[in-house]
């Protein structure tokens, strides 16, 4: 009994103790502002592992900032200790500071060149960057070290997509599935892919067998909802963008859509209720105003419609599409001057079509 | 001409004589002493009022607005008469204002009028307001309101205002792309003003109106309107001149003299006259003035009643409309041609497909020659009469097309024409926004709807809306004991003793490999590095504007842990300044380079390499074992050995210089073998730079 209460007592001094170093921290972090030099306390040999394995344990409890400081302590008390520096790197990706992750894998690959996994990691980082090139080498650098990589085909493919390299894309996705056939997203992407290539049918295959893989994909229904609206079916394209919202209710886009397909099936006061939806979910949603500008439009409600338009470009001045569809606005409010003055804005944005109304 | 504008005027005369001679109704307050017995004066009074309306209203359509006039004060002196309401309903059913009509319809419905048909002029005047459900509504009511011989008199209409209803409810789910405007009133006027023709220019509009020309202007005795007359704009520019009497001889006091069409030469002007039923004759356009009107011959005028005309462009062939013996129904277009003789052939029906049994009027022939536009009360019309399109194509005339909503509407339209671009059309109608009776509007077709532009939103990446759930943390490692050797201090100006922010950069001396780059605090200058046991470190220290430092460790794989404090002074680059390289190794007693010697000599290569006119000299310094000479001769050795290796480097060997010192500058004590271990030293000091 005596020993357990020595026991509870020195465990609760402990806790104590490590209270106090960790308030310290926090102090001197605050002071200093930087932490390679505010580590303060007795040197443990173990100190790096046990840190290591610390921050991996907070990792799991999504405690973030305080697992990178244990990698970084850790890093401090072993300057060659490789997983640290990956796992922070790991940690700082999640905190969305990429830099700062793309820096502690750098570091981890001096230690361990040619890591399948850091580069992966890395790839994501730079991916997350928008640095497609690098993004792409550091996946294909891994897939030369691990070619059963599902994750960097995956990635690389997205890459390939976002490079407007479809075919590529739909290579690098297929290979994901050979490896990974419950591979749900790469379905969903090589759909896509087949969307943006025009083979509407395929992209339907591929956005449907996602959603078999996994139904709480609603983006793979907002996806096949584009599709059939491409198709012209717009009530089955109705359908889809509802059973996204079915599966997450504050899905904008999916009312933005919807609302779309609802103007084509010409019911326009259905439409302008799914885009003030939109609106009210995401007011930073460009299309909606555009859309509902459209919808008003098609109700013969010019000035709504003008005012929505404007909406548009007093939130972004370089949008073509709006200056295009405002001028067909004033037209029909007899402003021709106007409408003029807009396609030729239109025009000079790369908005190909105004061309043709200037010409009548 | 004038029927096509009171057509309805024999069944509302009938109904009104049917509605004077009932006096009684539930609910409605009536006209009686017994209802105002404080106010007999007044009663009197709207009584009189009610006189001269009806006196009016008998008088037809073309009474009514006067009527109105009457109708009013009495309605405000009684507003609750059943009868008075559903009289001045029938009046602003048949003005511009019909959508007034229907509160007095409505109301004298509440008030329990008796007159059935109250029901049937409710749906008329829901249908001219657009509202085809609540028309419905009235219309079959009031056909269930009808006894059995009732309904055979009327099913006919009712049945063709229902179509209509059916009609108009699709025509306005897809209103075609035109602009409607009213001609305005340098054209119309509150008299009805019809049948306009362009001439072939485009620059004068012919018309016929029922206003006064005159004080002595005459009414006909059937409509009680002014007697039809031409009247004529001119446009200049993009206006329409104030319109004035057509001059020369074809405008006559006391008949009708109506635009009937025009060649599309623009020389011949084809004139509807009121004599004997209606008669079309030609008038030549000749030095500017139309000539005496001249009445085309008898195989195309009938003792019917024959009005509108349409010659080709060839001037071969004419349709025109006429009601003569041989109609499907009412008036119908008919055709002649002109045959080697110059006469015109005994006509023909132009057939089902155009003619229907209802009335077909006011003929257009189209620019192009094979386009004709006319107006029917049959085919698919939203009410009364609509304008319709059928094209010659193949040998035969296409199925007429409804020019659709808002060219067409439940009211009357008649009389399109367009001009030679066929981007601008001119048609008569009754409207709301109209002067009075039928105006002429000029309809603008806007072609295609120019489509707008939607924007979707697709999340085509799936990792992108919602990133892969995959563990990436690397895994627990396992806990060994390492013995670490933790280095910490401060960094310092050596003579302000200021706080640096330095790089401190760590070597395996073995390997040349750059293990690690750390910095040191830039408040504090604090620094701390640990160190696993089992390696030879060199730690560089570096900042800006100061001589590098450096300092070397040596830890055992078998050392226990532990903390060195090691507080460091920097040097300002300044000539005279020295410092001592404590990463350089030789043998034992001889003057080789030892590899271990690579990574300070990279940085001191580093540093010559990144101050070009740096001058310094290598120095040599020994212990006190040993002879001075041996000592001096291998300091200087031990010198030189470095200055051949920076000049191997590349450093141009002008800036090197080296010299032995052996034992003659200790730095510490020879007395033990620490100190004689800092003594045994390889420096290098700025001479220049």
């Amino acid at each position: 009994m005596n020993s357990t209460k020595k026991l509870l007592f020195s465990k609760r001094n402990i806790s104590a103790k490590r209270c106090i170093i960790i308030l310290m921290l926090m102090l001197t972090s605050v002071v200093y502002g930087q932490t390679d030099t505010v580590r303060i306390g007795k040197h443990d040999p173990m100190t790096a592992e046990k840190l290591y394995n610390e921050g991996i344990s907070l990792f799991s409890k999504e405690e973030y900032p305080a697992a990178m400081q244990k990698f970084s302590e850790a890093i401090y008390n072993r300057s060659d200790f490789y997983q640290a520096f990956y796992n922070r790197g790991i940690v700082k990706d999640i905190m969305k500071d990429y830099n700062g992750a793309i820096e502690d894998y750098n570091r981890a690959l001096i230690l361990k060149p040619r890591d399948p996994q850091t580069l992966l990691a890395r790839g994501k980082a730079w991916l997350a960057l928008n640095n497609l090139e690098s993004a792409k080498g550091d996946f294909s650098r891994a897939l030369e070290v691990d070619k059963k990589m599902h994750l960097a085909y995956y990635y690389r493919g997205v890459v390939n997509f976002m490079t407007g390299k479809y075919d590529d894309a739909i290579l690098d996705f297929s290979e994901t599935i050979n490896l990974k056939p419950d591979h749900a997203y790469a379905y969903n992407d090589r759909g896509s892919c087949k969307l943006k290539l025009g083979d509407l049918d395929a992209a339907a295959s591929d956005y449907l067998q996602a959603v078999v893989m996994d139904p709480t994909m609603f983006f793979s229904y907002n996806n096949l909802g584009t599709v059939r609206k491409e198709q012209g079916k717009y009530e089955e394209a109705a359908e889809y963008f509802s059973t996204a919202i079915r599966i997450r209710n504050d899905y904008a886009e999916a009312y933005n859509n919807r609302g779309v397909v609802r103007i084509f099936s010409e019911k326009f006061e259905d439409a302008i209720k799914d885009f003030n939806k939109a609106i009210e979910l995401n007011p930073d949603m460009i299309s909606a105003y555009n859309n509902r500008g459209n919808a008003k439009y098609k109700l013969n409600d010019f000035k709504g419609a003008i005012e929505d338009y404007n909406l548009v470009i007093t939130k972004e001045p370089e949008n073509g599409s709006a200056y295009l569809n405002r001028g067909i606005s004033k037209e029909m409010m007899r402003n021709t001057k106007g409408a003029e003055e807009d396609w030729r804005k239109a025009v000079s944005l790369g908005v190909k079509e105004a061309e043709e109304f200037l010409k009548k | 001409m004038k029927t096509k504008i009171n057509i309805q005027i024999k069944s509302l005369m009938i109904v009104v004589l049917t509605i004077l001679s009932i006096n009684v109704y539930s609910q409605s307050v009536e006209f009686h002493r017994d209802y105002f017995p404080s106010d007999r004066a007044g009663l009197k009074e709207a009584l009189q009022d009610l006189k001269d309306g009806d006196k009016l209203f008998l008088m037809g359509p073309a009474m009514y607005t006067d009527a109105l006039v009457f109708y009013s004060r009495a309605n405000t002196f009684n507003p609750n008469n059943a009868m008075l309401n559903y009289k001045i309903g029938i009046c602003y059913l048949n003005s511009v204002n019909h959508p007034k009509s229907i509160e007095y319809f409505e109301k004298a419905v509440r008030l329990n009028v008796p007159q059935i048909d109250v029901y049937y002029y409710l749906g008329l005047a829901y249908q001219f307001n657009l509202d085809f459900e609540k028309a419905v509504e009235n219309y079959n009511y009031y056909r269930r309101s009808l006894t059995p011989p009732e309904l055979i008199n009327n099913r006919e209409r009712i049945d063709k205002r229902l179509s209509e209803c059916r009609n108009a409810t699709e025509l306005v789910k897809k209103p075609v792309r035109v602009f409607i405007d009213n001609m305005g009133n340098t054209i119309n006027s509150v008299y009805d003003d019809y049948s306009p023709i362009l001439s072939y220019q485009g620059n004068m509009l012919y018309f016929t109106t029922r206003r006064p020309i005159d004080n002595k202007a005459k009414r006909d005795k059937n409509d009680h309107k002014f007697f039809e007359n031409i009247f004529v704009s001119q446009k200049l520019g993009n206006r329409w001149m104030p319109a004035t009497e057509l001059e020369g001889s074809i405008n006559t006091k006391n008949s009708h003299d109506a635009t009937a069409g025009i060649s599309f030469d623009g020389q011949t002007l084809f004139v509807y006259k009121g004599d004997k039923g209606g008669h079309i004759y030609e008038s030549f356009l000749k030095n500017n003035k139309w000539s005496k009107p001249k009445k085309l011959p008898k195989t195309i005028n009938t003792d019917f009643h024959q009005t509108s005309v349409a010659l080709t462009r060839d001037g071969k062939t004419m349709y025109f409309v006429s009601n003569r013996t041989g109609s499907i129904g009412g008036k119908d277009i008919w055709m002649t041609t002109l045959d080697e003789k110059g006469r015109w052939a005994f006509p023909v029906n132009m057939g089902a497909t155009i003619n229907t049994e209802h009335d077909e009027e006011s003929i257009f022939l189209a620019p192009d020659g094979k386009t004709m536009y006319f107006s029917s009360r049959g085919h698919n019309s939203m009410g009364g009469f609509d304008i319709f399109k059928t094209t010659f194509e193949h040998g035969r005339w296409t199925d007429p097309v409804n020019l659709g909503f808002p060219i067409n509407s439940p009211n009357d339209d008649l009389f399109f024409t367009m001009d030679a671009t066929g981007e601008i059309g001119f048609f008569s109608s009754v409207r709301p926004d109209g002067f009075g009776g039928a105006d002429i509007y000029m309809v603008t077709f806007l072609g295609p709807e120019k489509p707008v532009i939607h924007k979707t939103e697709n999340h085509y990446i799936a990792s992108i809306i919602r990133p892969v759930k995959e563990r990436l943390i690397g895994d627990a490692v396992e806990i060994v004991t390492t013995p670490m050797t933790v280095i910490k201090g401060k960094i310092t100006d050596e003579k302000t003793d200021d706080p640096l922010f330095a790089t401190l950069e760590l070597y395996d001396n073995e390997t040349e490999a750059l293990l690690a780059s750390f910095t040191s605090n830039k408040q504090t200058g604090a620094y701390l590095i640990s160190l696993p046991g089992g390696k030879n470190y060199m730690i560089a220290v570096k900042s800006d504007d100061y001589l590098f430092h450096s300092e070397n460790i040596n830890v055992a794989q078998s050392d226990v842990s532990r903390e060195i404090i090691n507080n460091i002074k920097l040097k300002k680059v300044e000539v005279g300044q020295s410092i001592v390289l404590n990463n350089i190794f030789f043998d034992t007693g001889a003057a080789t380079l030892r590899p271990e010697s690579y990574a300070e000599l990279g940085v001191l290569y580093a540093l010559l390499l990144n101050n070009p006119s740096l001058k310094i000299e290598i120095s040599g310094h020994t212990d006190n074992v040993g002879s001075a000479a041996a000592n001096l001769r291998l300091s200087e050795e031990r010198a030189r050995a470095v200055v051949a290796y920076l000049i191997e480097r590349g450093v141009n060997r002008d800036r090197l210089t080296y010299k032995g010192y052996g034992f003659s500058k200790p730095i510490a004590s020879n007395e033990t073998a620490q100190g004689r271990q800092m003594n045994r030293r390889t420096e290098f000091q700025i001479l220049d730079k």
